[in-house]
């Protein structure tokens, strides 16, 4: 193990968001890492910010409603079916158009 | 006014088509997460979220021949949405956000610590987090102001790394990374304050 003077907590803590979402290089990262690894007071704050991020990632969300889904997809492969004969955009404003009437009745 | 003008594109062409190829396999797999970004930025208004993403998908099909080819196709969709979600903003449909300056991210990432401190006062079991269902983060995070929110969506939610956030909301590293350290704490101290109203951590006991 070297002999390095470690870095203090203070410059640790503002490097710490960084060095958890990966953006630090390799020797600071390191040199962030070494400090967390021996620092009662910072580890448990590194710790509880890293929980929050698995906390966030693992988070669902809705999903695509089906019909709006078949209607983006539809629009897509009907224009890929119809190549060069068919208008490409205009099937999709009117495709569009006729979502948006029959979510919102006249639009 | 109709959402595009078109009309010297009414007769398509072989070389339209093939502009138009890949669009299926490159775009549409990013349907998901492009409806989770519109979903956030439009603060869990569903048929607002809908319309953005319909929107989204159609500029996205107009505009593909500028996709360019080996870039990373989620970061151009949500590049889109964003700006489709601006002109909305801009159409009077929703009131823009007034943004403070930004602070220092580094000071921000020091700021954080207060959260922590008061959390780990009142969870000694580190199980703060997990109390929580996903639709009480969601509206946590839907109540955090759009300049931050949306920085903190991608960063958070969708994963991605400072620079292609910087590239999606066209501002700098600096301004990108104190605006999701900023967010994190407006985040954490709301779960918090949340937490403490519904009895899912007790208060700290006044000395």
């Amino acid at each position: 193990m070297s002999d390095e003077i470690m870095v203090p907590c203070d410059h640790v803590i503002a490097r710490l968001w960084e060095h958890l979402d990966g953006s630090l290089d390799q020797l600071r990262s390191d040199e962030v890492q070494r400090h967390l690894d021996m620092c009662a007071r910072c580890f448990p704050e590194y710790d509880f910010r890293r929980a929050y991020l698995r906390f966030m990632r693992r988070c669902k969300t809705e999903e695509v409603p089906s019909e709006l889904r078949r209607q983006i997809f539809s629009m897509v492969l009907e224009e890929e079916a119809n190549g060069n004969r068919q208008t490409g955009l205009g099937t999709i404003v009117k495709r569009g158009r006729e979502y948006l009437r029959g979510r919102f009745g006249k639009k | 006014m109709g959402l595009f003008k078109f009309g010297e594109r009414r007769r398509g062409s072989p070389a339209k088509a093939a502009a138009k190829a890949g669009f299926k396999d490159e775009a549409l797999p990013h349907l998901e997460v492009v409806y989770r970004f519109a979903l956030r930025l439009c603060q869990g208004r569903r048929s607002e979220a809908d319309d953005l993403l319909q929107e989204t998908f159609m500029r996205a099909f107009q505009s593909w021949h500028t996709y360019q080819r080996g870039t990373e196709c989620r970061s151009w969709l949500f590049t889109i949405c964003r700006n489709e979600f601006l002109k909305r903003v801009n159409r009077g449909k929703r009131k823009p956000e007034v943004l403070t300056s930004d602070v220092d991210a580094d000071v921000e990432s020091l700021a954080a610590t207060a959260i922590f401190s008061a959390v780990s006062h009142v969870d000694p079991e580190k199980e703060f987090f997990d109390s929580f269902m996903d639709e009480e983060v969601m509206a946590a995070v839907d109540r955090i102001p759009d300049p931050f929110r949306e920085a903190l969506v991608l960063s958070d939610l969708e994963g991605m790394a400072y620079p292609q956030i910087c590239e999606v909301l066209g501002i700098p590293a600096g301004t990108v990374k104190s605006r999701i350290y900023r967010a994190r704490r407006m985040l954490q101290e709301s779960l918090y304050e949340y937490a403490l109203e519904m009895g899912y951590v007790r208060a700290k006991e006044q000395a």
